[in-house]
Parts: C-alpha cells; sequence; structure tokens
C-alpha cells in the first residue's frame, strides 16, 4: 500500500462489480428505449434521454439505500456494499444528465439565466397541484453532488469523520425531496397508475428494510450476558500491535478488536454499526477509533460514538500480563466503559 | 420575487466561481499543506478532489490558513 492517495482504488473484485454495473445499466437503457419507442412511437429523443435517465438514476438510489440494511440483516448481502461509493457516484452522473436536459428542454429557450428560471417558471409554490416539482430535484441534485464529489477518503480525512458522515446522511433528505419531485410532477400530471405502484413499492422496500435492521440492531443490543465461561484468553504480544491500530481475533464467535494507544490496551466490538465494516482494520484519529469505510467513530473505552451521534459497540475487559495481552471475549452491553489495560514498563 | 431569485442564483454562481479559482490554487499548492498524502499524487486524482474543492471552499481555506498560521 502507497501512502499516497490513489485516485480511485480498484482491485479484481471493484473491477468486476463495476464491469457488472455498467453491464446492468447498459441493459435498463436500452431496454427503456426499447419499450417507450414500441408504445410511444412519437417520443422525442430528449424526453427520452430525460424519462430513462430519470428513472435509472432514482432506482439505483433506491439500491443504494437497501443496501446497508440488507448487509445488517445478512452478511451475504456485503458483496453489494464492497463498491457502493462507485455506485452512488455513477448515479449521480445519470441524475446530472437527467437535470441537465430537463434544464435545456424546459428552460434554456429564453432569455431568463437557464437556473433561474427553474426557480421562476413556475411560481405556484402555495399550489400542490402545480407544485414546481422541478425546484426539489434541483436541491436533491445537490446533495447528491456534494456526496460524490466528496466521496474520496480524501474528503473523509480531511472534513473529518463526523462533519463527512453527517453530509453523507443528508442522502435521507435527498431521497423525500425526489420522491415529491415524482408525485408532485410526472405522477400528478400524468397520473400513471403503474408510476404510483412502483414509487409505493420502492418506499415500502426502503423503509421496511431500514426498520427491520433496525429492529434487528435492538435485539442484539439485548443479548444475554454471562453465557461464556469468565476466563481470559491470551491473544498475542503487545509489540505486535502497532500504536493506534488493531488486532483482531474471534473468540467464541465474538469478533474482538484489540486496540493500542497512549500506552493502554482497550477491546470492542469488531464490527461497526453503520454497515458491519471492520473496525480493527481502521486506526484511532483522534482519539477516536475510525471505522475503514465510511468513518464513523467510537470511544475505546466504552465503545460510544462521540455525541451527537449514538452508536454504541460491546466492549470487552483486556489485561497485560509479561508483556502478552488477553481478552475476555465475555461482551459487556454496548457502551459499557471499561478501563483500559495499562502497558507496564 | 423574481429579482431576488435571480440575486441569489447569481450569488450561487459568484460562490462556485470563486470556488473555481480557490480549488485551482488549491489542488496547486494547498492540498498538499493541509494533507501530506497528497504529495506526489496524480492529475487525476487533483482532478477528482476538483468539485468538492469548487463547492466547499470556504472550509478548505479555513483549514489552509490555520495550518499556514501553525507552521
Ligand atoms: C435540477 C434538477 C432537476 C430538474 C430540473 C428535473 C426536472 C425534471 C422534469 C422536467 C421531469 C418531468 C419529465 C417528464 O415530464 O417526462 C422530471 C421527472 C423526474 N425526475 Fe427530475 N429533475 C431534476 C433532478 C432530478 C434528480 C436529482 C433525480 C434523481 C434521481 C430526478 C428524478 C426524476 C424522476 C424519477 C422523474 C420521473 C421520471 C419520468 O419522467 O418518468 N430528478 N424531472
Ligand atoms: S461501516 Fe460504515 S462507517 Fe463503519
Amino acid at each position: 500500500m502507497s501512502v499516497n492517495y490513489a485516485p480511485i482504488l480498484w482491485n479484481r473484485q471493484k473491477k468486476r462489480y463495476d464491469r457488472i454495473m455498467l453491464g446492468l445499466i447498459t441493459l435498463y437503457l436500452i431496454l427503456f428505449a426499447a419499450f417507450q419507442l414500441l408504445f410511444r412511437p412519437e417520443i422525442s429523443p430528449e424526453t427520452l434521454i430525460i424519462r430513462a435517465t430519470a428513472t435509472l438514476a432514482f432506482l439505483m438510489l433506491h439500491l443504494i439505500l437497501m443496501i446497508g440494511p440488507l448487509c445488517r440483516l445478512d452478511r451475504r448481502f456485503l458483496p453489494l456494499l464492497y463498491n457502493r461509493r462507485h455506485l452512488g457516484v455513477t448515479m449521480f452522473l445519470i441524475a446530472l444528465v437527467h437535470a441537465a436536459f430537463s434544464i435545456i428542454q424546459f428552460h434554456a429557450l429564453g432569455d431568463v439565466n437557464p437556473l433561474v428560471s427553474v426557480f421562476t417558471s413556475n411560481i405556484n409554490y402555495q399550489s400542490i397541484s402545480q407544485f414546481p416539482f422541478q425546484v426539489l430535484g434541483f436541491f436533491a441534485l445537490l446533495i447528491l453532488f456534494l456526496m460524490a464529489a466528496t466521496s474520496h477518503d480524501f474528503w473523509l480525512d480531511n472534513l473529518s469523520p463526523r462533519i463527512w458522515k453527517s453530509l453523507h446522511m443528508m442522502v435521507y433528505f435527498a431521497y423525500a425531496l425526489l420522491v415529491m419531485h415524482v408525485l408532485l410532477g410526472v405522477l400528478q400530471q400524468e397520473g400513471y397508475p403503474a408510476g404510483f405502484i412502483f414509487l409505493g413499492i420502492g418506499m415500502v422496500a426502503v423503509s421496511s428494510l431500514h426498520l427491520a435492521a433496525a429492529i434487528k440492531g435492538k435485539r442484539q443490543e439485548e443479548r444475554p450476558e454471562g453465557t461464556t465461561a469468565d476466563t481470559f484468553v491470551p491473544v498475542c504480544r503487545v509489540d505486535e500491535i502497532l500504536e493506534n491500530r488493531a488486532k483482531v481475533v474471534i473468540i467464541r464467535q465474538e469478533n474482538i478488536a484489540i486496540f493500542k494507544y497512549d500506552g493502554k490496551l482497550s477491546a470492542i466490538n469488531n464490527v461497526c454499526k453503520h454497515q458491519n465494516g471492520p473496525l480493527g482494520e481502521g486506526k484511532i484519529v483522534d482519539g477516536c477509533i475510525t471505522c475503514p469505510w465510511h468513518g464513523y467513530q467510537y470511544l475505546p473505552e466504552n465503545g460510544q460514538s462521540p455525541p451527537p451521534f449514538t452508536e454504541k459497540v460491546a466492549t470487552y475487559d483486556v489485561k497485560v500480563m509479561d508483556g502478552k495481552v488477553y481478552v475476555n471475549p465475555k461482551p459487556y452491553p454496548e457502551g459499557t466503559t471499561r478501563p483500559a489495560a495499562v502497558i507496564g514498563v | 420575487m423574481e429579482a431576488l431569485l435571480t440575486l441569489v442564483v447569481n450569488l450561487f454562481f459568484f460562490y462556485l466561481l470563486l470556488g473555481l479559482f480557490f480549488a485551482l490554487a488549491f489542488i496547486w499548492k494547498g492540498a498538499e499543506k493541509i494533507d501530506p498524502k497528497t504529495n506526489d499524487t496524480s492529475w487525476f486524482f487533483k482532478l477528482l478532489i476538483m468539485p468538492g474543492a469548487i463547492a466547499l471552499w470556504p472550509y478548505l481555506l479555513s483549514k489552509w490558513v490555520a495550518k499556514s498560521k501553525r507552521l
């Protein structure tokens, strides 16, 4: 691994992911065009592009939102998560084509600045049936742009994981804006029954998966204590763990990351609450264990995300004897403070 | 209403224009200053961080200034 940033991290798996993604995108666009030309041969090329890219980007956004909870419900979905970043950036670019063509088609011919025209050509902001739904699309696009533009690890490092995470949580707001963009726009004006049904299915799928994942998370939080024997297990020598890094062990099905920092050792559950990222492959940044996937943070001594965040992972007891690290695989309830083991001289 | 919106949109474009100038300076000098890991990175990497630098330039500028003061 190099110490400098690479433009795009590609490996065999990620290339395969991207190839499948591009293949499916092409397939979708061909099928959509064929379908439209068959049933609406009078459609203009611009309208075809606007609709094909709009529906494709919206579909991809649903997929992107569903991957997280799917992985939390079942680890077999993890390969989908692996390169979701590229999925997100691609989705933004497709949505951008939709927006650009819409602006050209509907706003570029007058003498008003096209972007001003998006806001002023329809000013029925009090009306529901005539609502300027394109404005909603614009703000959603702005959020998607910020997310795509900051998706490189450079931004995770330099915006601080906390700002980065807050920024990327806005995807839910963008989703809500887009639901309204579609509902108040084409669906209301043209009223395709199939459109309402598809939108309904999408919303139910996204929200029920999030609910199911949240319920599963709650259950795990209430896992019974004291089911394993109360004993310490030897792990490795202290000097095998690098400063601000972790050693990962799985003992009696407990996936544990033992971090070394400031002359101390602390152990927390290795599985990130965000999307099961491997916390033990991350490092300690500004005193917080920072997930290598999207930067969620946890304090080593209590497994809690610093406020205002509320994620918590289980903690474990660690001790050091004769330069060796021992851990007790009995988990404490998530967020329990455990004193760190001090590495003696 | 229209005059106000025109003003807001124009301010938005002005913000992005300033961002463009900033971003050019940033990928030339600033990025290395605030994050040594950008040393010797490719032009393609710099192109990738351009859009974000155009959008978030006040934040990056404040980091750049803070870094310069500390050194
Ligand atoms: C500046 C931003 C945007 C503008 C000006 C805009 C404009 C439009 C317009 C004019 C339509 C109606 C098209 C028609 O009648 O066929 C539409 C529909 C739609 N837009 Fe957008 N949009 C924007 C952003 C977005 C974004 C970011 C998405 C995200 C995926 C999106 C998704 C959709 C969808 C799914 C439809 C309905 C598809 C259909 O026409 O069948 N839009 N938009
Ligand atoms: S899995 Fe996303 S931050 Fe840990």
